[in-house]
């Protein structure tokens, strides 16, 4: 498989996978986070190649909140323009079980063609 | 397009600029200050890298600015296309309902008073009587246990065209933009003063948008209905009841 085949099926994969992985990295977190903070807490987590670009979990984070699984607030920062903190809301929990649920049995019915 | 790879910050956002020409104007300003954000960050937690240095690995962490608008143009499409480009959030405070229970329940009577208050905002004070008129209809209804007929009022796109309420005609009040508008409840709950508080989104359909203060710093707004509306009604209800039960 050349290059551009493995980056489409990674994108393909990537569109429903993005934003399960911020609810569930804001739903693990104590406090309010911002983009660039969450992107390297997510590049931190995986060595090697990273599996999406940090700047496409940006739109994603808008969209979330947008249909009210998240919420935001702005705040001051020092090193540029103010800075989007995020919080997962009681609806995006619950989305999120939800999406928890369907995402391992679609990883379980996936192995069991591919192990 | 032949160009350089950008070398700074600066020439990143105008790139970016490039090549989201054409794009919601708020998409654009979306997509400026998030990889503004970011940019900035990056380079004050590497004080000791040039900014140059700092955009040449840009473009395998961040995403060179042609992937990045590539994914606001696809997170667009792929929102309206999931929430029907859903476009405000609101609040609304359904007042006289307290006695409806169960989380469907809630949901269904705030779906249909909240397709109401979509026109509230313009509704003329002689309209204001047909809103009352519903709220006592599906009060009523809930008491007796019956099914109102109206909760699936606005779940079709069609039937959301139609500016009338339980028979209760709303539409000549309203402009055309707000016949077309479809609300979309996405939570729905007792509030503490018991009347039913439901968080929506407005979405649009037929391409036409609905326009209004909606969007406050909060990104939610009570809309409609004050506190002190609500408790001199809650109040009238009580005496009306304690007069009755003489």
């Amino acid at each position: 498989m050349d290059d551009s085949n493995a980056r489409k099926f990674q994108k393909d994969l990537n569109g429903g996978l993005v934003s399960l992985v911020l609810l569930a990295v804001l739903d693990r977190s104590a406090e309010d986070l911002y983009g660039y903070e969450i992107a390297k807490r997510l590049a931190s987590a995986h060595d090697g190649a990273p599996i999406f670009k940090e700047g496409t979990i940006y739109p994603v984070l808008r969209a979330l909140s947008a249909g009210g699984l998240l919420t935001s607030r702005i705040v001051p920062s020092y090193s540029g323009p103010p800075r989007r903190y995020y919080r997962i809301t009681e609806q995006g929990r619950a989305v999120l079980a939800a999406w928890k649920t369907i995402w391992q049995s679609t990883r379980g019915f996936v192995d069991r063609f591919i192990e | 397009m032949n160009r350089s790879a950008p070398r700074s910050i600066d020439q990143y956002l105008r790139q970016l600029r490039e090549d989201l020409a054409g794009e919601d104007p708020a998409l654009i300003q979306d997509a400026l200050y998030d990889a503004e954000e970011y940019l900035r960050a990056e380079v004050a937690a590497h004080p000791e890298k040039a900014e140059a240095d700092i955009l040449e690995i840009i473009a395998s962490t961040y995403g060179a600015p042609d992937e990045v608008a590539a994914a606001y143009r696809d997170t667009e499409i792929k929102v309206k296309a999931a929430m029907t480009t859903p476009v405000h959030t609101g609040r609304i405070l359904v007042p006289g309902c307290r006695h409806v229970d169960g989380p469907a329940n809630l949901v269904d009577a705030a779906l249909s008073v909240l397709d109401v208050a979509v026109g509230n905002r313009v509704l003329r004070h002689r309209r204001r009587r047909a809103l009352d008129q519903y709220l006592a209809d599906l009060l009523a209804a809930r008491r007796r246990g019956s099914a109102t007929g109206i909760s699936s009022w606005s779940r079709s796109r069609a039937r959301a065209r139609q500016p009338a309420v339980a028979g209760h005609n709303l539409g000549a009040a309203l402009p055309v933009r707000c016949r077309r508008a479809a609300a979309h409840p996405v939570d729905a709950r007792l509030s503490r003063d018991g009347a039913i508080a439901c968080t929506v989104r407005e979405g649009t359909i037929g391409g036409a948008s609905v326009a209004g203060p909606w969007r406050d710093a909060a990104g939610s707004r009570d809309f409609g209905w004050s506190k002190s509306r609500l408790r001199l009604r809650r109040r009238r209800e009580l005496a009306a009841s304690s007069h009755s039960s003489k």
